[in-house]
């Protein structure tokens, strides 16, 4: 039926390699294209959320502010009762232990 | 038959030079599609940069020690409109108007109703808004980007972060330093841009420490009326500037409060007379030259006359003193004599060492040179031994203050942290360690028994020297004016930091008897340093019984 078996077999062959490389490459084409937008929104996406967490850290540092917590104890003290704390209620562990071991020897007495 | 070939070899032309046409069209059209794919694809997409990013210059965060912000971009959008291109006018102020509810809805139809190019809305919106507006969709309406500079902390350290001006450009304070160390040039080249993160800045500063100093010092102002107040916080080891805040102070969210000259950094930019405390670096010489020991005695019976100038005590106590006593009672006749027996020579060249004659070189701007004298009669000298007739920055009482402690070394102070290994490098001796311990004991002397007895917190050792000093006035020193001052250093056994405050023309206290400086000067240091103290130095110490005594009722209170 066909008259030069292996001319057409070559034929087909180069026909479908040529086919398949050019359907690679457009794929390949199209992915790269695909992922430098997926890059950009990313990239874009980025500079937002850097920017938006300087904004919120410009904001914390803003309502962790001393002078701010300051005025809200003064305000709220009657509920909160703070005080600022003195270098009598720092101790060491060590001293901590003494004491308590002498409280302890005295309540045996 | 000689037409109808003519004709065939006509159409077999034209064949071909459609078939060549036909061949060249697509090979163009080919070649083009080939051209477009071999471009990059991210080359165009990856940094989108436009114009606008171009203009706006991007400025790194100033951070306190801790990583606290204390200066930071903030990027604000800006609404505008092209009212030639907005459509409805009616349907545009409805819809912006909900977004934005605090916009005025008849200005904003005025605006939106001409024919202009251009107009703004808004400055300044929230991202969170911006969100909105854009959804809206509004034709002839968008956002341009301006980036502003922010402080968080207002005014608590609006003297050593100083402000930009209106292109972002620091023109006062450490903004200054940044851009003149390097951040102008990088910025001119096109390399600190909007959206590149530059490495924050860090400073030595303690936002907790500043802020209780400049709390403590607006009490000083209230309670005892004063004109202004200063107050330094210096790590005596590495001269780190921990805290400086000079009052009144501006915001420099307000850079316009700026230019009042009473809100101008006394701390580093105003000179002063500042009395007594010099009597510490007199007796530092005496000491140091070998001149006189702790307990030399030094006659102080009389009024000290040198030419047509006479010499009294404050606090006259008519008998002969040690240079312990001297310094206790803040004799001004002792310490002229001990500045006299030192010589104008030596004493002008241990003031040079301290660094009193020169401009303070640290990283800060605004800095003011002393006020000294050209000529340096014995009169100068002895003057200057208790503190008048030289004006200096309190910033330079300070520093020679951390060096006379410190073990005698002196550096220029800093306001990024430092290093006790860099502080080796570049500290220079001014005093030998042995006169460092004896001032270290003349400085606890006074402490406990001097004046200096109100600066005492318990736990934390204070030691230090308060100065009165009577301002100069037309024609002489004012009794009513003064500036006091007190020189204090914690622990004062090894001392750790150095706490200057300056408090200028306070009124007695109600109940009080006088307006000295261990009446005003030294509480305030007192109050800082409990406040202070408790951040910087983690382990307080008492004297052995103290220290179990606490222990029990820390351990057992809540029983």
């Amino acid at each position: 039926m066909i008259k030069r078996p292996v001319r057409f077999a070559v034929l087909v062959i180069s026909v479908c390699a040529a086919t398949s490389s050019a359907a690679a490459v457009f794929m390949t084409k199209k992915d790269a294209e695909r992922d430098a937008r997926a890059i950009s929104e990313l990239n874009r996406k980025i500079a937002a959320e850097k920017q938006r967490i300087s904004e919120l850290l410009a904001e914390w540092s803003t309502l962790d502010h001393p002078a701010r917590l300051q005025a809200l104890v003064t305000r709220h003290n009657e509920v909160l009762r703070l005080e600022p704390i003195t270098a009598e209620q720092i101790v060491s562990v060590t001293e901590v232990a003494s004491a308590a071991r002498r409280k302890a020897q005295e309540g045996k007495k | 038959m000689r037409r109808a070939q003519g004709e065939e070899q006509g159409a077999k032309g034209r064949i071909a030079l459609l078939i060549v046409v036909c061949v060249g069209l697509f090979g163009l059209i080919g070649g083009r599609l080939v051209s477009l794919g071999m471009t990059p694809a991210e080359a165009r997409n990856a940094y989108h940069v436009t114009p606008q990013d171009e203009v706006q210059a991007s400025r790194p965060d100033i951070v306190d020690r801790n990583g606290e912000v204390l200066a930071t971009d903030l990027a604000t959008a800006s609404l505008y409109a092209e009212p030639r291109n907005v459509g409805l006018v009616d349907e545009a102020v409805e819809k912006l108007s909900s977004v934005l509810p605090d916009i005025d809805v008849a200005t904003l139809r005025r605006d939106l109703s001409g024919d202009r190019g251009f107009v703004w809305l808004k400055r300044e919106i929230p991202s969170r808004l911006r969100e909105k507006v854009h959804d809206l969709g509004i034709p002839g309406v968008g956002f341009l980007s301006e980036t502003r500079r922010f402080y968080p902390g207002g005014p608590s350290v609006g003297h050593i972060v100083g402000h930009t001006d209106i292109d972002n450009a620091g023109i006062a304070g450490m903004e200054k330093t940044i851009d003149g160390g390097g951040l102008g040039a990088l910025q001119a080249v096109g390399l600190a841009r909007k959206g590149r993160s530059l490495a924050p800045v860090r400073l030595s500063i303690d936002l907790r420490v500043q802020h209780a100093v400049r709390d403590e010092l607006s009490r000083a102002l209230e309670r005892y009326r004063a004109l202004a107040a200063v107050g330094i916080v210096l790590d005596a080891r590495t001269m780190e500037v921990v805290a400086m805040s000079s009052l009144p102070d501006y915001n420099p969210n307000n850079p316009a409060e700026a230019l009042d000259p009473n809100r101008l950094n006394r701390a580093t930019a105003g000179v002063y007379e500042l009395g007594s405390v010099f009597k510490t670096f007199t007796l530092a010489m005496g000491l140091d030259s070998g001149v006189v020991t702790l307990n030399t005695p030094i006659d102080a019976r009389y009024p000290l006359k040198i030419g047509r100038f006479t010499i009294h005590d404050f606090h006259a106590t008519h008998r002969w003193l040690t240079v312990k006593e001297v310094f206790q009672h803040s004799s001004n006749i002792g310490s002229a004599k001990i500045a006299l027996a030192v010589g104008a020579k030596r004493q002008k060249a241990y003031l040079k060492s301290f660094g009193m004659f020169d401009r303070i070189e640290t990283e800060l701007p605004e800095t003011a040179r002393p006020l000294v004298q050209k000529s340096w009669p014995d009169v100068t000298a002895a003057t200057v031994a208790f503190g008048h007739g030289i004006s200096v920055t309190p910033m330079h009482v300070a520093v020679a203050g951390a060096a006379m402690v410190n073990g005698g070394i002196y550096a220029p102070p800093t306001f990024y942290p430092r290093s006790e290994a860099e502080m080796m490098t570049i500290g220079r001796r001014v005093i030998s360690p042995q006169t460092s311990a004896m001032m270290r004991e003349l400085m606890l002397f006074n402490g406990t028994d001097g004046s200096g007895r109100n600066a005492r917190v318990p736990g934390y050792n204070v030691g230090g020297k308060t100065g009165t000093a009577e301002k100069a006035v037309k024609g002489g020193y004012s009794e009513s004016k003064r500036i006091n001052s007190f020189l204090a250093a914690f622990p004062i056994d090894d001392p750790q930091y150095v706490v200057l405050i300056v408090i200028d023309e306070p009124k007695p206290e109600e109940g009080k008897p006088y307006a000295t400086a261990g009446y005003n000067a030294a509480p305030t240091v007192a109050n800082v340093i409990s406040r202070v103290g408790p951040m910087l130095i983690k382990t307080p110490r008492f004297e052995n019984d103290d220290a179990v005594e606490r222990a029990i009722t820390v351990a057992y209170q809540d029983e």
